[in-house]
């Protein structure tokens, strides 16, 4: 299978303290990959790195036939690289200024010059998809977490990327309101979207996930397909790791 | 020497001195765009990462922030033809007007900066990094999403400010400009009768502040529906 | 045209030695504005009968006027009568005469006032209703909850804005020139008179006016701290 993006030897450090340690990953067309990992491990900066909302300091990124290193990268590779990708928030980064349909629409018209008139059809199916079609003129303060997760989703699908980046899309909702994001979230794997998914919910990097890496302190551990890291984990940490998060999991429930 | 105050003057006077409110408009529109403008480019100086230009917009700043407008006029009357005059440009015979105006603008692109600065700092990071992430470039993703949003955030600071410029224009008439307060004191001259013109000027400045202070708050609720947190 | 900075410090040296007039005028009007202005932010925050209304409309109405208008008008309406009333009474004709420090300082006590009443209003405003409702709960009065837990909360919010209004007395004191009092603009351009430097006694009393409002900017930034960390 082909590869939609590919990082090698990601280094970054926040002064002192070394963040990410030389990471690589390999992402193909159409799969699921879900980084998984304590707090701290650097999977939210890898994200980040990707996207250029942090500068790493070495490594290189690989997205179709642009190859850029990290170090080097110009502005209009960055712009690139931003209009190939998409990225979900943790905390939705929707636009405070504009209706939901205006969120969705705004990549389309003013980064992609996608006519307005064809923008608009398209944001309004996005978010019906999303089960938002009846809310497509509310301000994100009149939309709950959730609600306001789902445009975002939306967003970043109607701008039809060969990747979109999620980082911890559910970490910052209410818990009831969880179940409604990782619906849609399966929808759109389920289309067949390539997908990074930096998460801790379990039973969704089990479920959809073809491919799960797990991360700590900086480097990946050990990556392979759920059903490998999930019930035969080989590395010790892994192990240490999912007994912690598997705990909690039943604890919750 | 008559009495001290005639109600029926201050309606004699209203027409001559209400007359020359357009002096006071001119100022007052010399100070916003010539203001904004400059205010746009010390803010971009000051959040600039050469240190000399900042520091060099931030010391600007507290010099207008730290003197009186009144003293800042007289150094642009006397000073800029000085200084004009030594790279070879003589406007000595320059209309007063134009040094006010050209004052009131660089004292209000002072506060102006700090207003600007302030709403676009207050903007949360994760806008821009969004705007970004669906492709906008910097200048787009601060013009479609940083700015509109600054911009509301700013906007009853901007409203308290336009009052304040509106007010310090009161002070241009001792460089000798004939606007409201101009013409009172010329009328005082004439007639002995110097505070049926001043109370004149005064309801003139109340109206005007309270229909500013009004306009303002509609015009935060009109920009605001639905859109603060 | 020429520029001599050694006018300048000539200028200097005149403005400092009138530099106790402005400090005297923006201080004594900072406090005596505080005095005035806090009883009628009071008012109306609590709705006193009466006061509230009035204070309601007289405020905004006087917060429309410029400083100079006030500085204008009460020269005038104090100076006038005083005059007429000097031809048949020896205690008018004397004070007619008077410092004319004491006009400049109610122009300016009025405008602060004002300034400060609704400085302390947004103070008031800015502590939850919430505060009130717990102090009534455990059974404080009104006036023990105002003392003890409302005043303390605003004046954390009203001392920077407080700093600010103070800054702009400093400067606005300057206004006072304009009835001939000598403070630090009018101790800098009587130089001036003399040597027609007017430019460089223009820039002495910035010089000035910056150093006081400078200073008065990193006296709010400790007293901010201060009142923040309680």
């Amino acid at each position: 299978m082909k590869s939609v993006i590919q990082i090698k030897g990601v280094r970054k450090s926040f002064g002192k303290n070394e963040v990410l340690k030389g990471v690589s990953l390999d992402v193909k067309t159409g799969e699921v990959v879900v980084i998984l990992g304590p707090s701290g491990s650097g999977k939210t900066t890898l994200l980040r790195c990707v996207n250029f909302l942090e500068n790493a300091d070495d490594g290189e990124l690989t997205i179709g036939e642009l190859s850029v290193r990290f170090r080097y990268a110009g502005k209009k590779d960055i712009l690139t690289v931003r209009r190939r990708t998409a990225m979900v928030f943790q905390n939705y980064n929707l636009f405070s200024n504009k209706t939901a349909a205006e969120n969705v629409m705004e990549g389309l018209v003013t980064a992609r010059k996608v006519p307005a008139a064809e923008a608009r059809e398209r944001a309004e199916r996005e978010l019906a998809k999303v089960g938002l079609g009846g809310k497509r003129d509310a301000y994100p303060s009149q939309l709950s977490g959730g609600q306001q997760q789902r445009v975002a989703i939306a967003r970043a699908v109607a701008l039809n990327p060969e990747v979109i980046l999620f980082d911890e899309p559910t970490s910052a909702l209410d818990p009831e309101l969880v179940g409604e994001v990782l619906a849609v979230m399966r929808a759109v794997a389920r289309e067949g979207i390539t997908m990074v998914v930096v998460t801790h919910e379990m039973s969704f990097a089990h479920d959809i996930a073809n491919h799960v890496v797990f991360m700590d302190d900086g480097l990946v551990v050990e990556e392979g397909a759920p059903k490998e890291i999930f019930f035969h984990p080989k590395e010790e940490r892994t192990k240490q790791f999912l007994d912690r998060i598997q705990l909690k999991y039943d604890y919750s429930i | 020497m008559g009495k001290l105050f005639d109600a029926a003057l201050v309606l004699e006077y209203a027409p001559p001195i209400f007359l020359r409110f357009h002096v006071t408009l001119a100022i007052v529109a010399a100070s916003v765009v010539g203001g904004t403008l400059l205010g746009l480019l010390l803010t971009a100086a000051q959040l600039h990462r050469t240190p000399g230009l900042s520091l060099a917009a931030a010391g600007y700043i507290s010099f207008v922030r730290g003197t009186p407008v009144i003293i800042q006029m007289f150094i642009v009357y006397y000073g800029l033809p000085l200084a004009l005059y030594r790279v070879g440009i003589n406007i000595n015979r320059w209309n007063k007007l134009y040094f006010v105006l050209i004052a009131y603008a660089l004292n209000n692109a002072a506060f102006m900066a700090e207003i600007i600065r302030s709403a676009v700092l207050s903007v949360p990071k994760g806008q821009s990094e969004a705007a970004w992430s669906v492709g906008l470039s910097g200048f787009q993703a601060f013009r479609r999403i940083v700015l509109p949003q600054a911009f509301l955030t700013a906007l009853p600071a901007l409203g308290t400010r336009l009052v304040n410029t509106f007010h310090d224009t009161s002070l241009a008439f001792t460089l000798g400009i004939l606007d409201m307060l101009g013409q009172a004191q010329a009328i005082g001259v004439r007639t002995y009768h110097v505070l049926e013109g001043y109370v004149f000027a005064a309801l003139v400045f109340v109206a005007v502040s309270l229909l500013l202070e009004k306009g303002f708050t509609r015009a935060e609720a009109a920009f605001g529906r639905g859109v603060k947190k | 045209m020429t520029f001599d900075s050694v006018y300048v410090w000539v200028s200097l040296k005149a403005a400092l030695r009138c530099l106790h007039v402005t400090l005297l005028l923006s201080i004594v009007s900072l406090v005596l504005g505080m005095v005035l202005g806090t009883p009628l932010a009071l008012c109306r925050k609590f709705r006193v009968r009466f006061a509230a209304q009035a204070a309601d409309v007289l405020i905004p109405v006087l917060k429309g006027i410029p400083l100079v208008l006030y500085v204008l008008i009460l020269n005038f309406a104090i100076l006038k009568p005083l005059d007429a009333l000097a031809e048949s009474c020896a205690w008018a004709d004397k004070l007619r005469l008077m410092d004319k420090i004491y006009i400049g300082l109610a122009a300016l006590s009025a405008y602060s006032a004002v300034i400060v009443s609704e400085t302390m209003r947004s103070a008031l405003n800015s502590v939850p209703e919430g505060q009130y409702e717990a102090c009534f709960s455990v059974g404080l009065t009104r006036g023990q909850a105002l003392r003890r837990v409302i005043m303390p909360q605003a004046l954390a919010f009203a001392v920077p804005v407080l700093c600010n209004n103070f800054i702009g007395l400093i400067k606005g004191s300057s206004i006072v020139y304009v009835i001939e009092i000598l403070d630090v603009l009018g101790g800098a351009m009587a130089s001036a008179q003399v040597s027609y430097r007017f430019l460089e006694a223009y820039i002495a009393a910035a010089l000035v006016y910056w150093v006081l409002c400078a200073g008065a900017g990193r006296g709010s930034k400790i007293l901010e701290k201060r009142f923040a960390g309680r």
